[in-house]
């Protein structure tokens, strides 16, 4: 089969520094194809390349054989490349039908938008590609996959012929991810060509053709999906041979830390129980909308409990806001880190130091001297550079974001940690690291509750996992016992109550 | 633009002169001041011109109709645009409103307020004690330069060396992480407002002091100029990012155009115009430069 897109000799550099050295990318008509590399190796620069927002400084694009020159997204659209961000680009108070045919209005007269039509041929293209949507809903009524189902009938629909989907199922739990893949699959039936970019190394192999991989701004090897085992795939990214995963390396104590008993919260959580014992991890697995953010931020104070009690270190627990639960040693990483956990704009050291400035504080005046002395320290843990000290957190990668917020709770001196999704989106490199900073909390006795929708990751690092199903417990599990495996948990998470073993 | 001015007229660049460029701009520098906490967290108070105006005719009734002691006075005016600022805070940070409302709601009931208390006629005539310590002379240099001098020393310390102004970029900057991170939002954004509510109040004493009257109309579209000095500064609109030192360069070439365009003989009709062109100028240069 031809080259339907041929990127060649491409290379682009940023202030004199090289970012792509002469890639090649050829990608097939009708084809999926996995593109993968470390955060920072120029995957996103390449995409943009071919996108038009940024200009090559050498090298040609090809479609179809013939050299286009693409300088504006605008000029990409005509082209028919699409590109389904990360951050998806829908207006969240218009309609599914609204926002596919933004920009493409089908007129009843010459100034007013005939709403039924519109509605109509999408709701006929959504039947046409078998998928379960509504035409007149709201997109912010929808879920996140539901959300990006939407991005791709908006290819579909427009029959893009080229598509680039950048880490699509990052905050996706399995079962979305299976829907998306199906209809990823119809859309490169339909004669589309994917990009398709991911961390996941796991589920290439179900979706794509081929697969490139990408280190230090070159291309390494693009090979058939089905000659290379995923530990290749990983050598290649890393130029170095790691361990494939990361598991806890110690057990934990027998002093509990907490305990919860009774948790209600209003009706999103109901009746929720647990322990959690000194120097152990608690896996906590969930599909979207099983509230289990909600269970965590409960405990870290931001949301109002209805009922129930929460015992730190066996001493009753009242928060009513995070500072309290700071105060007590209860730390939180949020979700997302963009918006929830980090100030984009400030540098590292202060980003580190909010929860606990009263430290370097005296009436309120900031000792800087005193607040540097502590923030190296930190930041030699997390294994940041000096220079790092005041970089601005926006111009960092993922994976040093999130090493900035683990920071910041060894600086606060936490004892429970709640992570919530701590790897996602992050590189494996950076992953590593992540894991190796939870393994070092746990051995000093600490405990570390993991909300996680990445299986191979709860597995590798929880003692016990619980799953929680409509705010409730639905099943729990022990490492190290029969159960204690993916499809087990899986069935926990989607239904009936698995507590046997416990 | 200073050259252009020092050229055109020979007069611009004298100390007098100067001196009373930066005495003209020191009001609106003590209230941008104020603005600049509240817009770095994103927010917005319009409601600083009504407080100039109520704190000053409560301050000039207290002492000329009670005789009420002056320094009694100021301090209750104080009081008031502390009052004020923290209703404001109160509805932007525990009720949650949009602070443009609010604020737009308090430039009204304030403004009201100020009216019904003097019935809306001005106080003429205040002690000399008064006048000489918000807008009398020390040597040739004016007390309003001092004051405005020492507001901005205290607010940039703030800003730069306290937990409080650590605080106020962070909320701006990401108010979600930090009330994860276990800052107090709800406090430190009643603070803030309570700081632009101060700064206000010190105006009002020194606008009454210099016109030696309190007039309950004084001081309307003050908040444009404080916003307009702000944004002059390269502070952002949108929050988490300030520039204090900026804001005293706004405010003062906010100021400099005007006097400069006076002495050049040109109608005040034609500076507004030409305020409003340097102010857009202003903030595409400083996209411009951050891009």
């Amino acid at each position: 089969m031809a080259d339907y897109l041929e990127m060649k000799g491409i290379c682009k550099s940023f202030v004199g520094i090289p970012v792509l050295k002469d890639v090649d990318l050829s990608v097939r008509k009708g084809e999926i194809h996995a593109l993968v590399g470390e955060n920072g190796t120029g995957k996103s620069t390449l995409m943009k390349i071919l996108f038009g927002i940024y200009k090559a400084d050498a090298g040609e694009i090809k479609i179809d054989g013939k050299t286009i020159q693409i300088s504006s997204p605008k000029q990409a659209y005509g082209a028919g490349i699409r590109m389904i961000h990360q951050e998806l680009q829908l207006i969240p108070e218009f309609t599914i039908a609204q926002n596919i045919m933004l920009g493409n209005e089908i007129m009843s007269t010459a100034i007013s938008i005939d709403r039924k039509k519109i509605s109509s041929y999408v709701q006929k293209a959504i039947e046409q590609y078998g998928l379960a949507l509504d035409a007149d809903a709201k997109v912010k009524n929808l879920t996140l996959a539901e959300k990006q189902m939407v991005e791709i009938l908006k290819a579909l629909y427009f029959k893009s012929a080229i598509v680039v989907m950048d880490e699509p199922t990052a905050p996706l739990t399995d079962k979305e991810t299976e829907i998306l893949f199906s209809a990823t699959k119809k859309m490169s039936k339909a004669g589309t060509s994917i990009i398709y970019i991911s961390h996941r190394l796991e589920e290439l192999p179900d979706l794509a053709e081929r697969i490139t991989i990408m280190r230090d701004g070159m291309v390494i090897s693009t090979n058939n999906m089905k000659d290379v085992t995923k530990d290749e795939i990983v050598k290649q990214m890393v130029g170095r041979t790691v361990e494939q995963f990361f598991v806890k390396t110690t057990k934990p104590l027998k002093e509990i830390m907490l305990e919860v008993d009774n948790l209600c919260v209003g009706n999103q959580v109901k009746n929720v129980s647990f322990d959690i014992y000194k120097g152990e991890v608690l896996g906590l697995a969930g599909l979207m909308g099983s509230n289990r953010s909600v269970i965590a931020k409960a405990i870290y104070g931001d949301v109002k409990k209805t009922e129930g009690t929460i015992r730190l270190k066996g001493k009753k627990l009242e928060v009513k806001n995070c500072k309290e639960a700071i105060k007590n040693g209860i730390g939180y990483l949020p979700e997302d880190r963009k918006t929830e956990g980090l100030v984009l704009m400030e540098p590292v050291y202060k980003n580190v130091t909010y929860p606990r400035m009263e430290s370097f504080c005296k009436m309120g005046i900031i000792n800087e001297f005193e607040r540097k002395k502590s923030v190296q320290l930190i930041l030699k843990r997390i294994g940041f550079k000096d220079i790092y000290f005041s970089r601005i957190l926006k111009n960092l990668s993922g994976g040093n974001q999130q090493k900035v917020i683990m920071g910041r709770w060894y600086f606060a001196n936490c004892e429970l940690l709640i992570l919530n999704e701590p790897t996602r989106g992050i590189d494996v490199g950076a992953k590593k690291e992540i894991y190796e900073m939870i393994n070092e909390m746990v051995s000093n006795g600490k405990s570390v509750l993991l909300i996680s929708s990445d299986m191979p990751e709860l597995l590798n690092m929880s003692d016990r996992i619980i799953t929680i199903k409509n705010g409730r417990i639905s099943g729990c599990f022990e490492a190290g016992k029969n159960m204690y495996k993916q499809t087990s948990i899986l069935q926990a998470m989607l239904g009936g109550v698995n507590c046997g073993e416990n | 633009m200073v050259i252009l001015f020092s050229l055109l007229s020979q007069y611009f660049l004298t100390i007098n002169n100067i001196l009373s460029i930066v005495q003209q701009s020191a009001i609106n520098l003590v209230i941008a001041l104020g603005m600049s906490f509240v817009i770095s967290t994103g927010g917005i108070d319009l409601s600083v011109g009504a407080i100039v105006a109520l704190t000053s005719v409560i301050m000039a009734n207290l002492i000329n109709n009670y005789g009420i002691p002056i320094l009694a006075g100021i301090l209750i005016a104080f009081l008031v645009g502390l009052i004020a600022g923290a209703v404001n805070g109160f509805f932007v940070g525990v009720v949650g409103l949009q602070p443009f409302i609010v604020t737009l709601a308090s430039v009204t009931y304030l403004r009201g307020l100020a009216l019904v208390y003097t019935s809306g006629r001005p106080i003429y005539g205040l002690s000399d004690n008064f006048t000489k310590l918000f807008a009398g002379y020390i040597g040739i240099v004016p007390v309003m330069v001092i004051w405005a001098l020492a507001a901005t020393v205290v607010c940039i310390f703030l800003m730069r060396k306290t937990r409080f102004g650590e605080y106020t970029l962070a909320i701006g900057g990401n108010e979600e992480a930090s009330r994860l991170c276990g800052i107090n939002v709800i406090k430190i954004k009643i603070y803030i407002y309570m700081l632009s509510g101060f700064m206000s109040a010190l105006g009002g004493m020194m606008l009454a002091a210099r016109l030696d009257a309190a007039e309950p109309a004084s001081g309307s579209s003050y908040e444009l100029d404080a916003i307009a000095a702000v944004v002059l500064g390269g502070t952002s609109m949108s929050g988490g990012k300030v520039n204090m030192i900026g804001c005293v360069v706004g405010a003062l070439i906010l100021s400099m155009l005007a006097n400069g365009l006076t002495l050049l003989n040109i109608q005040t009709y034609y500076q507004q115009v030409a305020t409003g062109l340097v102010i857009l100028l202003a903030v595409i240069l400083d996209k411009r430069r951050t891009q």
